[in-house]
Parts: C-alpha cells; sequence; structure tokens
C-alpha cells in the first residue's frame, strides 16, 4: 500500500512538473515566437558545445585524479605485468585520439553553424584524405591486435613445462575448494556422481585410484613464490568465474567440463602488504572501519590485506561472497604447510 | 475490435474530397491504437521504450543506492519493494533480481524498442522511398507482441517468488 500511494505521489509531482513548465511555456508570449533557429540560436548551441567539451575534459582529469587510487596494485604475476602494459598502452591511445577528435568535433560543430547568408560547400571526395584516415587507424589498430594476440596466446598457453604445481579449483554454490596432487604433484581422478558427503568426499573423488589417496583438500589456497601454478578448474552446480584480480587471472569453471589456467605468482603475501598502493587502500578501509566501530556498527574489525579468489560470474543468492583466501608463501613455508595438511586417504578412512 | 473492420468503411466520403486524395475514414482505435502506419508505430515504440527506460533507470538507482551504502537502510526501499527490503535494507536477492530485470529491460525492450523498433519503423520505408512497411499488419503484431511481453516482463516484478534472478545473461543452468 504504502509502495503505492509512494508510486501515486511520484506521477502526481511528474505531471506537476510538467504542468508547470507548460504555464511557464505560456508566460513567455513574445511578439515573435518562431520555431526557426535564429542565428543568436545557433551561436548559444555552439557556445553550448564549448561548455559540454570542458565538462568531459573536466570529469575526465577529475576522474583520473580522484579515482586512479581504486585501481587494481601492480600485477603480482609473472604474466601480469605484460597483461596490465598492454592494457595502459591501450588506455594511452585511446585518450589521445580522443582528446583530439572531442575537440574537433565541438570545435567544427561552433565554425560551421548555421548562419543567414552561409552555404554549405558541395565536396565530393578526396582520395589522399581518405587514405591517410584510413591508413592511420588500419596500422594501429592492427598492432594492437597483434600485440593482444601475441599476448593472449602467451598467457592461455597451459602446459606442463617447468614442472608446475597442479592445483585443482572447485566450484560450487557458494564457495570454493582447492586440491593439491600431494607429494607426486598428481591429481587423483573425480567425478561430480562419486561425491559422497558423508565418507568426507565433497570433491567426488575416485577411492580406487592411487592418485587420489594423497591428495590435500583445503579451503585456503596456498601458492609458492616463483613456481608456475597450473589451475584445473571444476564446477559442482552452476557457471562460475575463478577471478584473482591481483594475478590478473581469470577462467569460467563449467559443469561437466576442466578449464585451464596458468600463472607465476611473483609477490608474496608479506610483500603485496607493503606496496604503497596496498598500505594507503588499507589504511583508507580501516579509517572508514574505525569510523563504524565509533558507531557501534559491524564490520568494523581492523582489515589487513590478502589475496582473494573470487566468483566473478552471478551463480545466485550469495554470489557476492563466494571467495576463498590465497596466500603466497616462500616455497619452504608452502611445503612445510603442504605437510601439516591431512591428505584424502586420512579423511576417508577416519569416516569410514 | 478487430484490426480489419475499417477497411470497407472508407468507400463513401470521397465527393466531399476536395483535393482527390484516397482517405480512410480513421477511428481513434485504427489511428493511435491499431495503427498500420509505420510512423504511427515507430512512435509507439518510441513511447513504450521510454517508459521502459523510466522503468529501468529507476531500478539502476535503486540497486546502485545499495551498492554506494552497503548494508546502509533506506525508507524508500522498504516503501518500494516491501518485504523484499526488510528495515530497508536490501535483501540480496532482489539486489541481484533488479540487476537481472534491469539489465533485461535495458538490454531487450529499451534498446530494441529504440533502435529496431522506432528507428526502422520511422526510417526504413522512407529512406528506400516507399509508402510504407511491405507488410503493415506484421509491423502491428510486431509492436503489439513488443507490448505484451514488455507488460509480462514488468509484472514478473510482482510474483510472490520475486522477479528472475540469474544475470540478464541467464546463462543456464542457473537460470533453468
Amino acid at each position: 500500500m504504502t509502495a503505492l500511494l509512494t508510486l501515486t505521489v511520484l506521477v502526481l509531482v511528474a505531471i506537476a512538473i510538467w504542468q508547470m513548465t507548460k504555464i511557464f511555456q505560456l508566460s513567455q508570449l513574445k511578439t515573435e515566437t518562431t520555431e526557426v533557429a535564429t542565428d543568436a540560436d545557433n551561436k548559444n548551441n555552439g557556445y553550448l558545445l564549448f561548455g559540454f567539451l570542458i565538462f568531459i575534459y573536466g570529469i575526465t582529469i577529475f576522474s583520473f585524479a580522484k579515482y586512479t587510487k581504486v585501481l587494481l596494485p601492480e600485477a603480482s604475476s609473472d604474466h601480469g605485468a605484460e597483461y596490465d602494459q598492454l592494457m595502459w598502452v591501450s588506455f594511452a591511445i585511446i585518450f589521445f585520439v580522443q582528446t583530439i577528435t572531442q575537440a574537433l568535433l565541438h570545435y567544427f560543430g561552433y565554425k560551421y553553424r548555421g548562419e543567414k547568408g552561409k552555404k554549405a560547400l558541395f565536396f565530393a571526395d578526396n582520395d589522399r584524405l581518405e587514405f591517410i584516415w584510413t591508413i592511420i587507424p588500419v596500422i594501429v589498430l592492427a598492432g594492437l591486435i597483434l600485440w593482444g594476440l601475441y599476448t593472449w596466446t602467451n598467457i592461455m598457453d597451459v602446459n606442463d613445462e617447468g614442472d608446475p604445481l597442479i592445483v585443482e579449483l572447485y566450484a560450487q554454490q557458494f564457495n570454493w575448494t582447492a586440491r593439491y596432487g600431494g607429494t607426486d604433484n598428481v591429481l587423483g581422478d573425480a567425478s561430480v556422481r562419486l561425491i559422497d558427503i558423508n565418507r568426507a568426499n565433497v570433491l567426488g573423488l575416485d577411492e580406487a585410484d592411487p592418485n587420489a589417496t594423497d591428495d590435500v583438500i583445503v579451503k585456503e589456497l596456498h601458492l609458492p613464490v616463483g613456481r608456475k601454478v597450473n589451475f584445473k578448474m571444476r564446477s559442482q552446480d552452476v557457471l562460475h568465474s575463478a577471478y584473482m584480480p591481483h594475478f590478473r587471472a581469470q577462467m569460467n569453471c563449467v559443469p561437466g567440463m576442466v578449464t585451464q589456467f596458468s600463472f607465476t605468482p611473483t609477490v608474496t603475501t608479506e610483500e603485496i602488504r607493503l606496496n604503497p598502493d596496498v598500505v594507503d587502500k588499507v589504511q583508507r578501509t580501516n579509517a572508514i572501519r574505525a569510523q563504524r566501530a565509533a558507531e557501534g556498527k559491524p564490520d568494523s574489525e581492523p582489515w589487513v590485506f590478502d589475496y582473494v579468489l573470487l566468483c566473478n560470474k552471478i551463480c545466485g543468492t550469495s554470489h557476492y561472497n563466494m571467495q576463498m583466501k590465497i596466500i603466497v608463501e616462500t616455497e619452504e613455508e608452502f611445503n612445510k604447510w603442504l605437510e601439516e595438511q591431512a591428505t584424502f586417504g586420512d579423511t576417508v578412512t577416519s569416516n569410514p | 475490435m478487430s484490426v480489419t473492420a475499417h477497411a470497407p468503411a472508407h468507400a463513401e466520403d470521397h465527393a466531399h474530397d476536395d483535393h482527390g486524395h484516397h482517405h480512410h475514414k480513421e477511428t481513434f482505435i485504427t489511428k493511435y491504437i491499431f495503427s498500420q502506419d509505420h510512423k504511427m508505430i515507430a512512435k509507439q515504440y518510441l513511447i513504450t521504450g521510454l517508459i521502459m527506460g523510466f522503468i529501468g533507470i529507476a531500478m539502476s538507482l535503486l540497486f546502485r543506492m545499495q551498492l554506494a551504502w552497503p548494508g546502509e537502510s533506506f525508507p524508500v526501499f522498504e516503501a518500494l519493494l516491501g518485504k523484499w527490503a526488510p528495515d530497508g535494507v536490501m535483501d540480496a536477492d532482489i539486489y541481484l533480481a533488479l540487476v537481472t530485470i534491469h539489465g533485461t529491460i535495458m538490454v531487450f525492450f529499451v534498446l530494441t524498442a529504440g533502435l529496431s523498433g522506432t528507428f526502422s519503423s520511422l526510417l526504413i520505408p522512407l529512406q528506400i522511398g516507399a509508402r510504407d512497411m511491405a507488410s503493415g499488419f506484421l509491423d502491428v503484431v510486431s509492436y503489439w507482441l513488443f507490448f505484451v511481453s514488455s507488460v509480462i516482463m514488468v509484472i514478473s516484478l510482482f510474483v510472490e517468488a520475486g522477479p528472475a534472478a540469474a544475470g540478464w545473461t541467464i546463462y543456464p543452468p542457473l537460470s533453468a
């Protein structure tokens, strides 16, 4: 009922505004009311174009100055630097062309505005001009596309060279599970049909497969710094997307198939916490949290930066909170941690 | 209320027509509602698209307000969304539903109505120098099917279980 009343009020307000503008228009009775634009009108429109131009330049500069700090810190993976460079060069070219073309567009709009006695020039064509404005974008775009394709094939090349760590990321509504191959670094076979919650076989591992026995199933992703990691992604229910923004990595998780992604982490969690951008972000966030704490609101405990794995494809109600902590550490720390974890063999025998 | 009911009615009256033009005797219904004139159909598309546009923008204002102030209570949410926003804080469900319906409306009921509907109905016959669409009747049907689907889309907001919340891309199997 309240909703209906609110809607009615909104509609009535809209009608009132419309009526008022009509009254205002009627009260502006002039002797000469013509629908045809005069020279003065055209000139005013020309100046308004310049005003708009200043507005878009202004808002661009403002956004850069104020919001660059909300961007991600520098990439924490091998291929990430390449990826970021491609993005920034594309940005630079786009902004350069945008700045010039917008200025020209608005200037010509003003210069060739309608004026009494001004006649349009009939200009058939100019092959040279057309050649120039075709060839420049062709070269620039072809360059960007070739560079992009080269970067893309580099990033998407998942191979077993260089003894990569094999990790499975398992997605389900609404959490992530990671699985390591254990001492042999080989994942055991798994199928959704073998899932047995009563025996703690949450990922459907094949107990008959000897490779599965030493597999390690965890809820926190640990990665050794400087070692290539090959991810095998699976999904139990709907489409998910494994998104690790700080490593510039993203791959869909599709039910019924295994998707792959590979990267080498280059910065440990300890190191990234000292990155100036991250320190600044943590400070800003904790200032807000401190204020919330003072007001007695929830979610106000101080925040410490951690890498995260997020779901980046709407997968249902709790999609927004589907995440897993990632810890990048030295090889020794990682090996020590992995040894401490219970293997699949242990958990299955303890749940007969 | 049939579309073709007016067809035989125009035969008389020609004698009064000074200019000798071929005039239809149009009723309000044939002129403004089930009109076969491509310009009128374009206007119908435009107006429907604009109304859907306002609805879509209103939704985006709502969910972006919640996004900008997460967990914050707004009386307007409670007034408009009722049980979906207890104490003025949006449920995760209705947030996703608003994103979904907003996206769907913007793509299929605003852009489609504006570009395909309005521009093609209005401009194509004029640009190619035709008197009207090849089949005015199909043009009418296309608009009214579009109108009915718009209405169903809006009605979905009032279903007890709430509107679709699988993202506007409606990827299976989540949308199934």
